[in-house]
This record gives structure tokens, C-alpha cells and sequence, in this order.
């Protein structure tokens, strides 16, 4: 895979917490459903390095945003997975970076295509 | 976080992340990939496995606990490899930690503790002030109509004197300390029975009427074994039975910190419990002061209000009693109205220990802080040594990207380990030191009980110290540590650059200045002692005997008792001054070691005196080892009913009242509230008696007046046999014992003590504090020395180089030797040189706990320095002799 960071786009800092929170939505979700989720759903234009997943994971858990719990598969029922789901204060946070989110790329958005506004 | 729990999330991570790289793996074999392509891909989007797992543990967030970890089992490795040192650093500070908790624990239990009784803070006690401080005791009936008619406190409470009570349970006999309380005494303190009830007025209204007991919690578990089944039952106090009702808290001991009285009962009853007393609750001419008043205020009342409001009502209430008493016009009259009175808080209760032991406590105090901060020098100095040796090591650390924040965190938790575990083990030792320091003030005495559990103002001490202390040594170790000049460290392979040598020198310094200045303390406080002890040198104090009696209805005056305990006396005398071995004996009213109470007195002329009045039987003075220097002994014709009144006076009064002419015919009246002798009865001086010492052991010899019982009109209650041995004799205590028992079976349990033990008692605070300053002084010197050592030891095996060269251009081992000591002497006179005016300005403090002695004396200073300039010979003779063997050849080569 030589083609691999060019039209890939690298995630903004403070970004990837709430993409994780939003793919919970979904219901509970392990590391790697995570990571191919949001690679996926961006037509892996969003490139998650998995190496960065894990911590943003535990510290998301410290938070008490989301929790986790060993499970086994939906599939394979033999094998089994840390699943984290999103808690109530999760949901919360979500709601409120998402109108951050907002609030951020509305504002830069006036900036760079000022024309389109009016 | 615990370590377990740090290993399981380390396990759920690893089953985490080999999940994901599974399922990656997987993934990529279903695009086309050969399984052994595929784990590598997964590996490789996972990307650098440690550093993730660093990064999440980061996101744990206990990252820095965990370095404390590792610096704690750093450090601990580090002890493990060097014990000797850990065992002298460790060791040093217990001991200084240990010295300082002990001290601070006896503070904390006579001093600073609240009592155990509800909201302690509101309690107030009643006092009359006094010139030294104040006077708490009242008279039975001031307390009876002040509590009727004062609206201040919301109930105003009393206790008597501790009683020595004779309690048989069950027909056996055994002698307690008891107390007299009033009715209401604990619903104003708020102490609740934990079995039965406490006392309610009710049981303390009619005199006689109420034979009610309250236990205390210790006395109920030993003598009735805690069993429920003590309420209700009967128990003989002195012959009269009475009903245990109730049991107090376990952690309750009264009002006064030190005594610990096992039963209370009723004021009411005080005549039955002390059936060789008086009856304090009738009106007697002779008013004795023995209640003491507290209570708490009512809210909307100030203590100045309450003050002068009970002022003027006291001075009201005495007045009137003064004239229902018939004082008169006598001259204590106003005394006893007048006085002034004062609120005192209870909140940490009363003691008879407090005076004469808090300043000496502040005193041991500043000692024990000062072996402390020597003990902190020391284990600086072994720091900083071992630091130098550690230079590489700290060189590398830092060379491979340790921050110095890092190496001097490393650093001070090693020293903060250090004075914990020191810490730890000193809290061991002072429970042991203070136990021994409070059986050592028992002597003598009732035994003290002391509340020595720690609580969070000690514990809280201790670990101040500890920290303090930790951080105080570490610190400029840890400073010095982590400041090198990497390059050159490392290029010395290994011999330091600078060494901290010039600190070191100065801790030596100050150890050794510290030490005098304790060195100095110690052997003030023992030549004090010293004087006290030789007071009546060559007298044997170890054959004179002393025993208490108090026979029933001992002090009845003018009843069918009076007689009888004459002869009973007599006959005792009599008997004991048969007992083979026995030189002389007498009685008198108190030990000769008590103080006694000042009395004014009229000479004939018309001039006043005050004077200290002794009731004593014949041959007092001889039995003491004094002598009558004028006229004559009291004889039996003086104890003869009707004979005219006589007195002896002492030296002193005799210079003093009759300066110039002989005091021998002269007439004394006493003016002043008696104990013996109608007022306004003139005595007859009869003799003059050598001054006798003990009483005065501390002061300037005062005037006594010494009278005959028989004389008197009230008894004598306890007495006080004295009997003089022959040196030779032994068996005389037990042939004692016997002749007492023989003559009345009645007298209650008594012990034979010696002269020498009263007057050690007697001592006991100068005793203690010589003793426990020496120690001190002596470990300070100890420490000081091997602090001294280390410094010149170090100095030595660094210019090993420079002296083999030395020596290989001719210089001797003699000169060596010089040298080394030269610079331990060196560095000892610098320190005795700053301890002198360190220790000429800290003597001062201890001005009053000096006898016979000057803070400046001398002698002590200089003894001071010439034991330290050779304590610190001793200590550089090792590092010199070793300095002096050092082979040229050897050391040359070493380069």
C-alpha cells in the first residue's frame, strides 16, 4: 500500500473523540469496528491510525464517557471482544462537541467562501 | 492504584489489542493476502506496539504513581545493597523522631488533650486567684450558696479531693482512689453510664443519707469483671456499705489529667469515706477549702459578666458565712472574703502535674528537637557522601535523558523513605520511651495515668517531623545531585569533580555546635541535682523510715477519741523504739518532704511573721538527722493534757524574728486560720532546731514553727511515722509492719517507705530532666562524632593520592597523623567556637530549673567543650591512622 497518506486526509486534533462517540451511536462497537467504520463511512478517506484508537479509547473510558465489556462476537461466538458502548454523559458530550463541530466549521466556512453566504 | 489491579488492565490490554490485530489479519487475508502477509500488515498499521501501550497507559492516568513506584523500589534496592548505611540513617532519625513524638506525647496528654466529655471547650472552672496562678478550692458551703443563687452557669458543679478509700468487694479489702462528686456533676460534663446510672441530685442532698457509687470503666472490669450483675451491688467504702448504680465510659478518668479515680460518691457522703477526717459539711471553725467549682455559662452570659457577677455574689456569700462562722476580726478574715476570683477554661481539665512539669516538658522539648536536627545533619552528611559516589551513576542518568527534576524526585524520595521508615520505628520506640517516662514520674506517688493513645495532633506530629525532616536532609543532597557538570563527571570516569565536601564540613560543624549547646544543658540540669542530692550530705536518708497511718477517727476533735489516740501513739512509739536497730522514732503530721502552708504569726512585741507550722511528737529532729543547737527537745511532759504550750522554731526564724538575742522564753501567737493551737494562744519558744532541708529542697531555707499535738484542739488525720535505723540492721520494715498491725488491727493498708524515697519523689522533676538531658547530650555527642568521622574519613580516602605523594617525598606517618587530626580538631573547634555563645544564650532559658548553679557556670562549659574535643580525637584517631598507613607505592599506582 504505497498509494497510502496522499488522498488521505489527516484527522484534526480533538476530532477523532468525537467521531468515536458518534459511531457508538450506533450501538456498542469494538476497536476495529471503530477504526473500519469511520474508514468506511469516509470511503476510507479518513485514514484512523489504529495506533492513536487505543489511547483515545482508554481515555474516553476514564472519562466516563463510554464503557467497556468483554463479549464474545456477533458472528463468531467463540471469540471475544472488548466492546465499548456509549454511556449517558457519552451521549452528552456528543451532542455538545457536535455543535462545537458546528459552530467551528460554520465559522471557517464564512471565511473561506464568503460569496456563497449572501 | 493498586499493583494487582495495574497488572490486570495490563492483561486486558494485551487480550485488546491481540483482538484487533486478529481481526485485521483476518480482513487482509480476505482481500488476497498469505496469512503470514497478513500479520505483518496488521502489525504494521498498529504500528509500534510499546509506544502505544505507553500512550494508553498514559491515558490511565496514574503514569505518575507508578514512577513513585519505581523510585520507592529503586530506592529500596538501593538499602537492600548498602544496609550498613540504611541501618545508621534509619536508626539516627528513629531516634530523633522517636525522642521528639515521646516528648510531644506527654505535652499533647497532659497539656493539649481535650477531656472526654461533651463539648469540652464550654467548660469553665471557678478559681480564686492566687499569687502563683490560681487557687481552685472552696468551701462546702460557699459551694452549697453560690450554685443556690448564681444565675450565670447553667448549673455550677462540683468535686472533691481525690480520697484514698478502703473497698472491700466480696471481704476482700483493697486500698482505691476514690472521688467526691456532686449530684450534678455528670449531666453538666455530659458523661453517660454505660451500665446503670449516674449520680442525678437527688443523690446528693441530705448528709450521711446517700450511699450510692459510680465506678469507673478500668475499675469495673477488674474488680467485678465487667459483669452486668455490679449494678446493685454492695460494697463496704471504709467500713460504711454502699450500692454501685453505675458505670462510667471506658475512656472517662474525671477532670484531672494524670489521676484516674476508680469510684465516685456522693459529696454528701464525704464524712463516711474519710472517717479520719473532719465532717467538711458542717460549719466548723476550722474551714477547710476542698471543693472544686465548674460548670458551663449560660448562652446569652459572657465570662466577664459572669466574672464580676459572681465576684460580688462571692464576696456577699463569704462575708456573711465569715460572720456565722464568728471570724471576727481575725486577720485571715479578709483573705477569705476578698478574694479574687477568675474563669478559668476546663476544656483540657486540671492538673497538679502541669506546674511544676510544663516548662520542663518545653525544655526537653527544645532538647529532643535539637538531637533531631543533629540526628538530620548526620544523615545529610552520609547523603552527600553517597551522593558523591553515586555522581556517575546520577551522570549517566541524566546523560541518557532523565530530567533533573526527575534525579532530584529520585533523590528526595529516597530521603522521604529514609525518615519514614525512621518515622515508623520512632513511633515504636516512643511508646516505649513514654511508658517508661511516665512509670519513671510514678514513683513515689499514686501512679499517674496518663492518656498516652496517640491522636491525630501526635500522629500528626510525627508525620510533620518525619517529612520535614526527610525533606530537610534530602534536599540539598538532591540539589547538589542533580547539578553536575555531566561532561566532566563522566570524563573523571568516575572520581567526582566537585565534591560536596564544603557542606559536609558545615553540617560537622553544626552537629558539633548543637552538640554543646545540649552537652552544656545536660550538665547544668546534673550538677543541680547534684547540689540538691548533697543538701544534707553525710546523713543516711536510705535508714530513716516513713510510714502513713491514718487510724479511724483520727482527726475528731475534743471527741472520746482524743485520748485515746494519744495513748495509741504513744504506745506505737514506744513499741517501735524497742524494735532492735531502731535509733529513734517520732510522728508528725506530714512527710518532711511536703511544704507545708505559711502562716502568719504575732511575736510578743507585737511584730508579724510568717511561718511554716509543723505538729510533731518528740525526738522529730533527731529522727531526722537535725539537732536542737538551743535549748530543748519537746519531752513527755509537754504531751500531757494541760501542759503549757510550747514551740521550737528553726534557724532561720529565729535569726530572722529574734536577730541578735536568744528566742529562747519569747512568746508566739498564731493569728493566722490553724490547724493547731487556739488562735490568739500564745506558745512559749522552748528550743531552736538546725534547718531542716527537705521541705525547702529547691528554696532558700524559711521559717518554721514546730508544735506539739497535743496541744491542740483539733486531731491529726494522717500521721506520719518516722523511724531512725542503725546502719547495720536490716529486718527493721518487716518488725515494723508487725508492731503496727500488733497495736491496731483497724489502721488501714499502709506502706514503709525510706526518707531517700520521699526525697527522690520529692526530686523527681530534676531527676528526670538530668536524666533524660544526659541521654540526650551523650547520643547528640555519639552523633556528632560519627558525623565528624564520615567528614574526615571521606577528606582522607580522597587525598589518599596527595598524602602517598607525601609521603614518598619524606613526610613521616607521625606528620600524617598530625594532619588528619589537625583538620578533625580543626573542624571541632569551629563548632565548639559557634556553640559557646549558641549555648551561653540557650542556658538562660533554663534559669529556673537551676540550683546552686549559674546558667554561665564555667565549669560546665568547659567540661562541655573538653569532652567534645575529645570525642571528636576519638572519632578522627580512625581516618588518621588509616591516612597514616597509606602505602606510597599503592597509591601512586592508583592514578
Amino acid at each position: 500500500m504505497s498509494n497510502e497518506s496522499s488522498d488521505r486526509l489527516q484527522l484534526l486534533q480533538g476530532t477523532l473523540d468525537m467521531l468515536i462517540l458518534r459511531t457508538l451511536l450506533f450501538g456498542p462497537a469494538h476497536g476495529h469496528q471503530i477504526a473500519k467504520h469511520i474508514q468506511r463511512t469516509t470511503d476510507d478517506l479518513l485514514q484512523v491510525e489504529h495506533g492513536s484508537l487505543y489511547p483515545a479509547l482508554h481515555r474516553l473510558e476514564r472519562k466516563g464517557w463510554i464503557a467497556a465489556r468483554w463479549e464474545p462476537a456477533a458472528k463468531d461466538r467463540k471469540r471475544e471482544f472488548k466492546y465499548y458502548r456509549l454511556t449517558p454523559a457519552g451521549r452528552k458530550q456528543l451532542v455538545a462537541e457536535e455543535s462545537k463541530w458546528k459552530k467551528l466549521t460554520g465559522a471557517v466556512a464564512r471565511i473561506m467562501w464568503p460569496a456563497e453566504e449572501s | 492504584m493498586h499493583w494487582w489491579r495495574r497488572k490486570v488492565r495490563e492483561e486486558d490490554l494485551d487480550r485488546e489489542l491481540r483482538a484487533h490485530l486478529e481481526a485485521e489479519a483476518e480482513e487482509q487475508q480476505e482481500s488476497g493476502l498469505s496469512p503470514e502477509q497478513a500479520r505483518f500488515t496488521a502489525q504494521r498499521h498498529l504500528g509500534n506496539i510499546t509506544v502505544l501501550k505507553e500512550t494508553v497507559r498514559e491515558a490511565w492516568g496514574w503514569t505518575s504513581l507508578e514512577r513513585l513506584g519505581q523510585d520507592v523500589r529503586y530506592g529500596l534496592r538501593l538499602l537492600r545493597k548498602n544496609p550498613g548505611f540504611g541501618i545508621v540513617a534509619i536508626l539516627s532519625l528513629a531516634l530523633g523522631i522517636g525522642a521528639n513524638t515521646a516528648i510531644f506525647g506527654l505535652i499533647d496528654a497532659l497539656l493539649l488533650k481535650s477531656l472526654p466529655v461533651r463539648d469540652p471547650q464550654s467548660l469553665l472552672f471557678l478559681a480564686k486567684q492566687a499569687p502563683q496562678g490560681w487557687d481552685p478550692d472552696f468551701y462546702y458551703e460557699t459551694y452549697q450558696r453560690l450554685r443556690a443563687r448564681q444565675p450565670f452557669f447553667r448549673e455550677l458543679a462540683a468535686y472533691g479531693e481525690r480520697v484514698r478509700m478502703n473497698v472491700s468487694v466480696d471481704g476482700m479489702a483493697e486500698s482505691t482512689m476514690g472521688q467526691l462528686v456532686s449530684g450534678n456533676y455528670y449531666a453538666v460534663l455530659g458523661v453517660p453510664p454505660v451500665a446503670g446510672r449516674v449520680f442525678t441530685p437527688e443523690d446528693d442532698r441530705i448528709p450521711g443519707a446517700h450511699p450510692v457509687a459510680v465506678i469507673s470503666y478500668p475499675y469495673w472490669q477488674r474488680r467485678l469483671a465487667g459483669s452486668p450483675g455490679a449494678i446493685g451491688r454492695k460494697v463496704l467504702i471504709d467500713g460504711t456499705p454502699f450500692t454501685i448504680v453505675g458505670v462510667t465510659p471506658p475512656g472517662f478518668f474525671g477532670l484531672e489529667v494524670g489521676d484516674a479515680p476508680e469510684i465516685s460518691v456522693p459529696i454528701m457522703m464525704q464524712p463516711q469515706v474519710m472517717p479520719d477526717k473532719e465532717n467538711w459539711l458542717g460549719r466548723a471553725h476550722n474551714t477547710v477549702d476542698w471543693l472544686i467549682l465548674f460548670g458551663r455559662l449560660q448562652p446569652d452570659v459572657t465570662i466577664p459578666q459572669a466574672t464580676s457577677g459572681l465576684q460580688a455574689l462571692f464576696r456577699n456569700i463569704q462575708s456573711q458565712l465569715a460572720d456565722e462562722i464568728g471570724l471576727g476580726k481575725a486577720t485571715w478574715r479578709q483573705e477569705w472574703v476578698e478574694a479574687k476570683l477568675v474563669l478559668v477554661p476546663g476544656g483540657a481539665g486540671l492538673s497538679h502535674l502541669r506546674r511544676p512539669y510544663t516548662g520542663a516538658l518545653y525544655v526537653l522539648m527544645g532538647a529532643v528537637g535539637l538531637v533531631l536536627l543533629i540526628a538530620c545533619a548526620n544523615v545529610a552528611s552520609l547523603l552527600l557522601a553517597r551522593a558523591s559516589a553515586r555522581q556517575r551513576e546520577i551522570a549517566v542518568r541524566l546523560a541518557i535523558g532523565a530530567g533533573g527534576a526527575r534525579v532530584i524526585r529520585q533523590l528526595l524520595v529516597e530521603s522521604l523513605m529514609l525518615s519514614g521508615l525512621g518515622g515508623a520505628l520512632g513511633i515504636a520506640l516512643s511508646y516505649w520511651v513514654s511508658d517508661l517516662l511516665v512509670r519513671f514520674l510514678s514513683v513515689g506517688g499514686p501512679p499517674l495515668r496518663l492518656d498516652l493513645s496517640p491522636d491525630w495532633r501526635l500522629l500528626g506530629f510525627t508525620a510533620g517531623i518525619s517529612v520535614a525532616t526527610g525533606i530537610l536532609f534530602g534536599l540539598a543532597p538532591a540539589i547538589r545531585g542533580a547539578g553536575f557538570e555531566l561532561a566532566s563527571v563522566l570524563k573523571q570516569g568516575g572520581r567526582g569533580a566537585s565534591p560536596p565536601q564544603r557542606f559536609a564540613r558545615a553540617l560537622s560543624v553544626v552537629q558539633v555546635a548543637l552538640s554543646l549547646v545540649l552537652l552544656v544543658g545536660a550538665g547544668l540540669l546534673v550538677r543541680t541535682l547534684h547540689h540538691l542530692d548533697r543538701i544534707d550530705a553525710g546523713f543516711p536518708r536510705g535508714h530513716v523510715y516513713t510510714v502513713s497511718l491514718s487510724p479511724r477517727g483520727s482527726d475528731q476533735k475534743n471527741g472520746p477519741n482524743g485520748p485515746r489516740l494519744n495513748r495509741l501513739y504513744l504506745d506505737l512509739l514506744e513499741r517501735v523504739r524497742a524494735i532492735p536497730g531502731v535509733v529513734s522514732a517520732s510522728l508528725a503530721g506530714e512527710p518532711p518532704t511536703m511544704r507545708g502552708y505559711g502562716r502568719p504569726f504575732r511575736i510578743d512585741d507585737g511584730r508579724q511573721v510568717v511561718a511554716h507550722q509543723y505538729p510533731v511528737y518528740p525526738a522529730y529532729f533527731a529522727t531526722l538527722g537535725s539537732a536542737i543547737v538551743q535549748g530543748r527537745d519537746f519531752g513527755p511532759a509537754d504531751m500531757a493534757e494541760g501542759a503549757p504550750l510550747v514551740a521550737i522554731v528553726n534557724e532561720t526564724l529565729a535569726r530572722r524574728a529574734f536577730p541578735g538575742e536568744s528566742p529562747l522564753g519569747k512568746r508566739i501567737v498564731c493569728t493566722g486560720r490553724i490547724s493547731i493551737g487556739e488562735s490568739g494562744s500564745p506558745c512559749e519558744v522552748i528550743g531552736v532546731a538546725r534547718d531542716i532541708p527537705y521541705a525547702t529542697l529547691k528554696d532558700e531555707p524559711r521559717n518554721a514553727i514546730y508544735m506539739t499535738f497535743l496541744q491542740a484542739p483539733t486531731g491529726r488525720g494522717e500521721m506520719e511515722l518516722m523511724v531512725r535505723a542503725a546502719g547495720n540492721r536490716t529486718g527493721v520494715p518487716a518488725h515494723l509492719r508487725r508492731e503496727i498491725a500488733a497495736i491496731d488491727p483497724y489502721l488501714p493498708a499502709f506502706e514503709v517507705r525510706t526518707l531517700a524515697n520521699d526525697v527522690d519523689a520529692a526530686l523527681m522533676r530534676e531527676r528526670l530532666m538530668a536524666l533524660i538531658s544526659t541521654v540526650f547530650g551523650a547520643l547528640a555527642a555519639l552523633l556528632a562524632a560519627i558525623g565528624l568521622y564520615g567528614v574526615v574519613a571521606y577528606s582522607v580516602s580522597r587525598r589518599s593520592q596527595e598524602i602517598g605523594v607525601r609521603m614518598a617525598l619524606g613526610a613521616l606517618p607521625r606528620r600524617v597523623l598530625a594532619l588528619v587530626l589537625g583538620e578533625t580538631l580543626a573542624l571541632a573547634g569551629v563548632g565548639i567556637a559557634c556553640g559557646l555563645p549558641a549555648a551561653f544564650g540557650a542556658t538562660r532559658l533554663l534559669a529556673g530549673f537551676l540550683y546552686g548553679v549559674k546558667p554561665a557556670d564555667p565549669v560546665v562549659f568547659f567540661a562541655g567543650a573538653g569532652l567534645l574535643t575529645a570525642t571528636a580525637v576519638i572519632a578522627g584517631c580512625i581516618p588518621a591512622r588509616r591516612a597514616a598507613r597509606i602505602d606510597p607505592v599503592a597509591a601512586l599506582r592508583d592514578e
